[in-house]
């Protein structure tokens, strides 16, 4: 397991938003957190992620509690993620925010940097360029980030969290606002990540084509709790599901 | 004992005017959430603008002092509608820090062309003996100090509690887009804010020049102090600004007075700078939100 | 570095190796050291403000430890002039650390309040506790370094303006580096650069010491060059005058903190004879220019450059 979600529970001002979450995501897997709207998954992911802060609980990245850990700190022990609304750096150049995502593995001192000769070596930008062409933005390098169409915004936020070289990348919402050409492209970018890379992938995601296609394991989110896990068709068929989705009891 | 009676009551005197300078700065905090950096020199304009009426042109009391507080309304005025409306839209609060600066040092720089570095002062409002209260001296003036300042929170508190302009100003300290929806003119509501706290300013500057004298170049300090006690109250609330005040007036008086003048002015910063960085709301107010008003 | 940044930096070299050949007037010398000295200043400070975001209002506080502790140290208790500057820029920096750590939790008009709470405390112990009082001390030991000692105004033109350029580079290469770029980033998402693993308060901290640095290394050469001082120079006033200068040169680019120094050192010069002006015309130009001219002259110029590039 690659992450273990153990008993999390998260109130805001009084409304349960997360109550007793356990779940975990096996190393290798696609694993997707689904719910209806407000079922608390972009909650958990900011909780993951360090952002914001659980109530009670604990949580296991590789077999290390990283509950009272900075997001810098779990960024450096392999997570990164994408956003919903997307946190891309806006004037900042499509290239240069996957250079920022390479921030982690190449950071220097300011001594260092105000020494160096050359800002930026080729190697790192090389990685960058290589980083753009797997995600297919290459030909958009030199544009600034916030020109893009949210299709590229979304898959550019995918490339600058693989820059980071991490083991376990969140997705959140990745295919939202994406035509089906896009989604398409995103499922098949997903997979690749998972196979050729072996990065472990957690998605949130509505849609449940792109879910139902690519995840091992499905865990569904119900008003903050879950309340059913398992593989696509066993999930396709679970009656508490299908109720929580049509809103029947 | 007489002693610190002595320092208790010139220490409430100066403390009278962090207060207003302190409840300017909560006015204009409560309708745009900018800390006006300019606030201390409207207390300059006051005194020094008195004086030209009073004493350079000889003009009775009564009429000075409505010169005086129209031309601080007016600056505060022009103020508002030349520098900070344009503004206040970008929504870049260093833009917004620096701009008030900017206002402080021009206000300064016309001052001090039009007055000089020499300090400035004018007989107290009424003549009379000094009032014996157990061996401390206290002027009429001190008296007169305190009293205005006492008028002015009964009428602020009037004001924005039984009016309906004022309670419109408060209903935008509490929630801009509500105010808005409701039909109040937010943008009048920002103007009125600067041109009241530059009055309340101006009357304190007018009251205490007899006792302290004005000169050009006090604003910034007087910004920093009346910032200080406005802090020390908690942002936005006024009453806290008034004990704010009194106590970092009788604090600096009585370091001046038992351990040494020059530390007079680091007691305000020091007091500041604890605030900030151990309980940034305030030693009298309650645990607040630091909010963020977005226009 | 850019290409265009190289440039400039070998064009400024090449005019202060040449500027001398165009003057020997020690007046207009003298004032191109003190812009030079003003000037560092206001590249620690554009750093700041462009580039973390940060406002300080106690620039002056750094530049007067700077300028108090080397000399103190070199007059009184005899140390080399080198080694006094080199640590009264330790102190300044552990102070700003210090300073740092709590301030730079605050926001906006917080830290600018901070920040200027600081300076003013760092100017009233100067003008209790520094020797002479409020009317300052003499005598301070000229600069010497391995044991030749500077004397012309010549020298210290060179020398002052050779820290200039080794400080653009190093500004430069910093701006342009992994670092740069993280500072860039967080400007405009700070939740997604911690998600990618930038300590955000770490290199905040780092930003504010720097510019803390920069100071204090002015304020030490502006001791040893003038051999003469008291607590004024030290005042929010300079603070603000620091400001003014990022302001008129251009807050999003360094090299606007030397045309700004240049603007502000200069203009009381142009102003001798209106003593009683200048405070007016300082409060003019830096409301207009928040007004109308916001991003300041470098980034003006560098647009209106491209604009007739293009054309």
């Amino acid at each position: 397991m690659i992450l273990d979600i153990k008993n999390v529970s998260k109130n805001f001002g009084g409304i349960k938003a997360l109550k007793n979450i356990n779940f975990s995501v096996k190393k290798g897997s696609i694993h997707a957190l689904i719910g209806p709207n407000g079922a608390g998954k972009t909650t958990l992911m900011n909780i993951i992620s360090g952002i914001e802060k659980m109530d009670s609980g604990d949580i296991y990245f590789k077999g290390f509690s990283i509950k009272d850990k900075p997001p810098y700190k779990r960024a450096e022990m392999g997570l990164a993620r994408t956003f919903q609304n997307l946190e891309l750096f806006g004037n900042l150049t499509v290239l240069e925010n996957v250079i920022v995502g390479m921030y982690l593995k190449n950071q220097r001192g300011f001594l260092s940097s105000g020494i160096m000769l050359r800002g930026i070596n080729r190697e790192i930008v090389d990685k960058s360029l290589s980083i753009l062409e797997y995600i297919k933005l290459s030909h958009r390098q030199k544009e600034i980030a916030k020109n893009l169409p949210v299709g590229e915004q979304r898959l550019l936020e995918v490339g600058r969290a693989l820059a980071t070289e991490p083991e376990l990348i969140l997705l959140d919402e990745p295919a939202a606002g994406l035509n089906m050409r896009e989604t398409k492209n995103l499922s098949q970018l997903i997979q690749k990540i998972r196979d050729e890379k072996g990065i472990t992938i957690l998605i949130v995601e509505h849609d449940m084509e792109l879910v139902m296609g690519i995840s091992d394991l499905i865990t569904v989110l119900n008003f903050g709790e879950v309340i059913a896990e398992g593989e696509p068709l066993m999930i396709q068929k679970n009656p508490h599901v299908i109720s929580a989705y049509l809103g029947e009891d | 004992m007489t002693l610190l009676l002595q320092f208790l009551f010139s220490g409430l005197t100066t403390g009278t005017v962090y207060a207003l300078v302190g409840i300017g700065f909560n006015i204009v905090y409560n309708s745009t959430s900018i800390i006006n950096l300019a606030q201390g020199e409207f207390v300059v304009i006051g005194g020094l603008m008195m004086w030209f009426f009073l004493e350079g042109m000889q003009l009775p009391f009564a009429v000075s002092l409505s010169l005086t507080l129209l031309t601080a309304a007016v600056v505060g005025l022009l103020m508002e509608r030349l520098t900070i409306k344009p503004l206040l839209k970008k929504g870049d609060l260093l833009l917004m820090i620096m701009v008030t600066i900017a206002i402080s040092i021009l206000i300064r720089g016309i001052l001090m062309f039009k007055f000089g570095k020499d300090p400035y002062t004018y007989p107290p409002f009424t003549e009379g003996e000094p009032i014996n209260f157990y061996g401390a001296v206290i002027t009429q003036q001190t008296l007169w100090v305190i009293g205005i300042t006492a008028l002015c929170i009964v009428l602020l508190y009037l004001f924005f509690n039984k009016t309906m302009t004022g309670r419109a100003m408060r209903a935008c300290s509490l929630d801009v887009k509500a105010a808005r929806l409701m039909g109040i003119n937010v943008s009048n509501i920002v103007m009125l804010s600067f041109i009241i706290s530059a009055i309340i300013g101006a009357i304190g500057g007018i009251a205490i020049t007899p006792i302290s004298l004005m000169e050009y170049d006090k604003g910034a300090m007087l910004s920093v102090k009346g910032f200080c006690a406005a802090i020390m109250g908690g942002l936005g609330r006024s009453r806290g600004a008034v004990a704010g005040g009194f106590t970092l007036g009788i604090l600096e008086s009585l370091t001046a007075g038992y351990i040494h003048s020059g530390f007079k002015d680091a007691v305000a910063l020091l007091i500041m700078l604890f605030i900030l960085f151990v309980k940034p709301a305030g030693i009298f107010g309650k645990a607040e939100i630091v909010r963020l008003r977005k226009f | 570095m850019t290409k265009g940044n190289a440039i400039a930096v070998l064009l400024l070299g090449i005019l202060v190796i040449l500027f001398p050949q165009l003057t020997t007037d020690n007046y207009i010398l003298t004032i191109a050291i003190f812009i030079g000295i003003n000037a560092l200043v206001a590249i620690g400070l554009t750093i700041l403000m462009g580039y973390a975001g940060q406002i300080s209002l106690g620039q002056a506080g750094f530049y007067g430890i700077g300028a108090y502790i080397s000399a103190i140290l070199s007059l009184y208790l005899g140390l080399p002039v080198l080694l006094s500057m080199i640590i009264a820029i330790a102190i300044a920096s552990i102070t700003a650390v210090v300073l740092a750590i709590p301030s730079l939790r605050l926001k906006g008009h917080y830290l600018a309040v901070a920040t200027l709470g600081f300076g003013e405390i760092i100017h009233i112990i100067l003008h209790e506790w520094g020797p002479g009082g409020p009317s300052g001390f003499g005598d301070i030991p000229p600069l010497s370094i391995f044991g030749y000692i500077l004397h012309s105004t010549l020298e210290y033109f060179y020398l002052i303006w050779l820290c200039i350029i080794v400080i653009m580079i190093f500004s430069l290469n910093l701006i342009n580096s992994m670092t740069g770029k993280a500072l860039r980033a967080i400007h405009d998402s700070e939740i997604a650069s911690l998600t990618l693993g930038i300590n955000i308060t770490k290199l905040k901290i780092k930003v504010f010491v720097l510019s803390a640095v920069y100071a204090a290394l002015a304020g030490a050469l502006y001791a040893h060059y003038v051999t003469f001082l008291s607590p004024s120079g030290f005042s929010l006033f300079y603070s603000v005058l620091v400001l003014m200068m990022v302001v008129i040169g251009g807050i999003s680019n360094i090299w606007g903190g030397i045309a700004g120094a240049l603007i502000i050192t200069i203009l009381p010069e142009v102003l001798r004879g209106f003593k009683e002006f200048d405070i007016l015309v300082y409060g003019m130009i830096l409301t207009l220019s928040l007004l109308f001219m916001r991003k300041g002259i470098v980034p003006l110029i560098i647009e209106t450059y491209k604009r007739w590039i293009s054309k």
